[in-house]
């Protein structure tokens, strides 16, 4: 099964650095997910794999051999375009069978296989329907069957759901993954929806500024960030200054002990951040001050309580701080007993305070 | 539709305009050519009136059936030439930045502003002996003596071809702008090399503007009047040049009406056919 990998990838636009010292290794039958906020040039990665780009230095390897000099044409990928790129005068079966066509594949063989790729994306009669007669999910379905009726080594797909209502995203996430999965196929995918990530993804690469900031599973990314930056591109977090004193980070009177990263060193007085996940952060009334255990404290007050269904979420102001916690009530009862201007103690458990010199 | 546009639209004013502007430019001055063209020519230059279809009959003639061969044969050729180098230029345009679009397409509109006089005597200096091709070929040893290239049927060709290109490119620039370059790079990674994205994706997807380019060039070099007296020989002439040949200097202003008739009807059928073309392959 393909494996790609990217080694020392560099991509300059003029004097402006697209992508800068890529290195990437895609193993066989995974997905992995370019995730980054727009102009990070994760879209780039795609295209140089693709062929679309051409590369300043460093390598793109299918299988050890080196794709860099190759035309889009012969590097036997699949692609996904964000806006479907379907062409308008040929019908939803042909769309599917342009790239059998071009390489020679007989019509009989064309056929089987436009009859296969349409029962896979649920649309087993809309061969001869013309794309303007389908809906944005109909069309995204045709286009992932276009890309894969070579079955390419790999699958490439670019912001594939961003052009789909937020109801139809969702499904479409979950009927990719599962195609991938059953394909069993090499796929990267790019996108700035962090959810769409998390679904989709065995391997997700963070992406900031042309540069890789962390390459994990998604669980990991969402757990262990390695950067401030992950950690606040990734999910909702509590981002705290305070300063390093004495093997804690002071915020206010407040001395909290972190899960500091082994390879970050501090000094006394350095400024340090402390990010820890809304859920993580336990909340208790003014009267449980005294029975709560006090390491990891902050004393402050419920600046704003929402209910959202399925979440609860209460903002605490400690000081110059603003901490949320939410948490997902089992039943009725569970509904807070905290409102708006009640005293309370917010504890940060030091396992999930990760903290990031400044 | 807001109030203001439903009321525009129901003020019979630009109708009303549209019909006068049909009926001043065009209705008027054909229905005298239709009047004059069954009228009977008189030896001696003059004319009365009559209602004779002699002068449609001589359209069957081998005389008339030579000349609408010469002129639609030549026309479609050079209407051919400039669709294809127009449709490469407009597509190189269309790629490029928007600064380099800008300066082309003034270019191309500056050269529609140059009178037909102009460019023919500038192509006449080209395929002249002494000042242009023939004496550059001599300088370089390629022919042994100094050639002139006009008049002739390919310095004719060359010409018409030319005054073609900057129609074509000008009605294939905006399809060919708003064509996502996206399927381009979609059928490349499909499998396609760039000349088989080119013809089985972007020749497709502006066939409406193809065709609608090389009736508009069909139509003007049809008409050309100067460039045929001036590159051509007598027997490259078009209809254009034979109409004014028979009211001028033969003084048969009927039967020019009558040819005249003839070409302002069959541009109309054409451009009705092509029409009917386009809504069909449109569905």
């Amino acid at each position: 099964m393909p494996r790609l990998q990217l080694e020392g990838v560099n991509k300059r636009y003029g004097s402006f650095q697209a992508l800068n010292d890529i290195w990437l290794d895609i193993p066989a039958g995974k997905l992995l997910c370019l995730l980054g906020p727009s102009g990070c040039g994760k879209t780039t990665i795609l295209r140089i794999v693709a062929g679309l780009e051409t590369t300043n230095g460093g390598k793109v390897l299918l299988d050890g051999e080196d794709l860099v000099a190759l035309p889009p044409h012969k590097r036997d990928i699949g692609m996904v375009f964000q806006s479907h790129a379907l062409f308008p005068h040929l019908s939803v079966a042909d769309n599917i069978s342009y790239g059998l066509r071009i390489s020679g594949v007989s019509k009989l063989e064309r056929e089987e296989r436009v009859r296969e790729l349409l029962n896979l994306i649920h649309l087993p009669n809309a061969g001869d329907k013309r794309i303007s007669q389908l809906s944005g999910g109909e069309q995204q379905r045709v286009s992932i069957a276009r890309a894969l009726a070579r079955r390419p080594k790999i699958f490439l797909l670019d912001e594939p759901t961003s052009a789909l209502d937020a109801n139809l995203r969702e499904s479409m996430q979950i009927e990719l993954r599962r195609l991938q999965q059953s394909l069993n196929i090499t796929t990267i995918v790019v996108t700035h929806d962090q959810s769409e990530a998390m679904t989709l993804a065995d391997l997700i690469v963070v992406m900031r500024e042309g540069e890789i900031e962390q390459i994990d599973t998604p669980m990991n990314i969402y757990e262990n960030p390695r950067t401030e930056f992950v950690a606040s591109f990734i999910g909702a977090t509590n981002m705290l200054a305070g300063f390093w004193h004495d093997n804690f980070v002071n915020i206010g009177k407040a001395k909290i002990r972190t899960n500091v990263n082994e390879d970050m060193s501090l000094s006394e007085g350095d400024g340090v951040k402390i990010s820890i996940r809304p859920e993580r952060v336990e909340l208790y009334s003014g009267d449980q001050i005294e029975s709560t255990n006090k390491e990891n404290t902050l004393l402050g007050k419920v600046g704003f309580v929402r209910n959202i269904g399925n979440l609860i979420e209460i903002h605490a102001v400690c000081g110059s701080a603003n901490i949320i916690h939410t948490f997902s009530p089992q039943s009725s009862s569970q509904i807070p007993r905290f409102s708006e201007g009640d005293s309370v103690v917010v504890r940060l458990p030091a396992e999930y305070c990760l903290a990031y010199s400044e | 539709m807001s109030t203001q546009d439903s009321e525009f639209r129901s003020s019979p004013t630009p109708g009303f305009f549209s019909a006068f502007a049909l009926g001043i430019f065009f209705l008027v001055p054909f229905a005298i050519m239709l009047t004059f063209s069954f009228y009977h020519k008189i030896p001696g230059g003059l004319y009365e009136q009559a209602f004779e279809i002699d002068n449609y009959l001589r359209f069957f003639s081998p005389f008339f059936g030579r000349i609408l061969l010469v002129s639609t044969g030549l026309c479609a050729l050079a209407s051919a030439l400039a669709l294809c180098i127009g449709f490469g230029l407009a597509y190189s345009i269309s790629g490029m930045s928007k600064k380099g679009r800008t300066l082309w397409l003034i270019l191309l509109v500056s050269l529609l502003s140059l009178s037909e006089v102009v460019i023919g005597f500038a192509w006449s200096t080209l395929f002249s002996r002494t000042a242009g091709i023939g004496g550059w070929l001599f300088a370089l040893g390629i022919t042994n003596s100094p050639k002139a290239y006009a008049p002739g049927f390919w310095a004719l060709l060359t010409a018409l071809t030319f005054i073609c290109i900057p129609f074509v490119v000008l009605v294939l620039f905006p399809p060919l702008t708003r064509l996502p370059r996206e399927w381009v790079e979609a059928a490349r990674t499909l499998g396609a090399t760039p000349i088989r994205a080119l013809v089985t994706v972007v020749l497709p997807s502006v066939r409406t503007a193809l065709v609608a380019a090389f009736v508009l060039s069909f139509i003007y070099s049809l008409g050309s009047y100067i460039l045929p007296i001036m590159l051509g020989r007598p027997r490259h002439w078009t209809l254009s040049v034979h109409i004014t040949d028979q009211a001028l200097y033969h003084s048969n202003v009927p039967f020019a009406a009558a040819m005249s008739i003839f070409l302002i009807t069959a541009s109309l059928i054409l451009i009705a056919v092509v029409n009917r073309l386009q809504s069909r392959l449109g569905k």
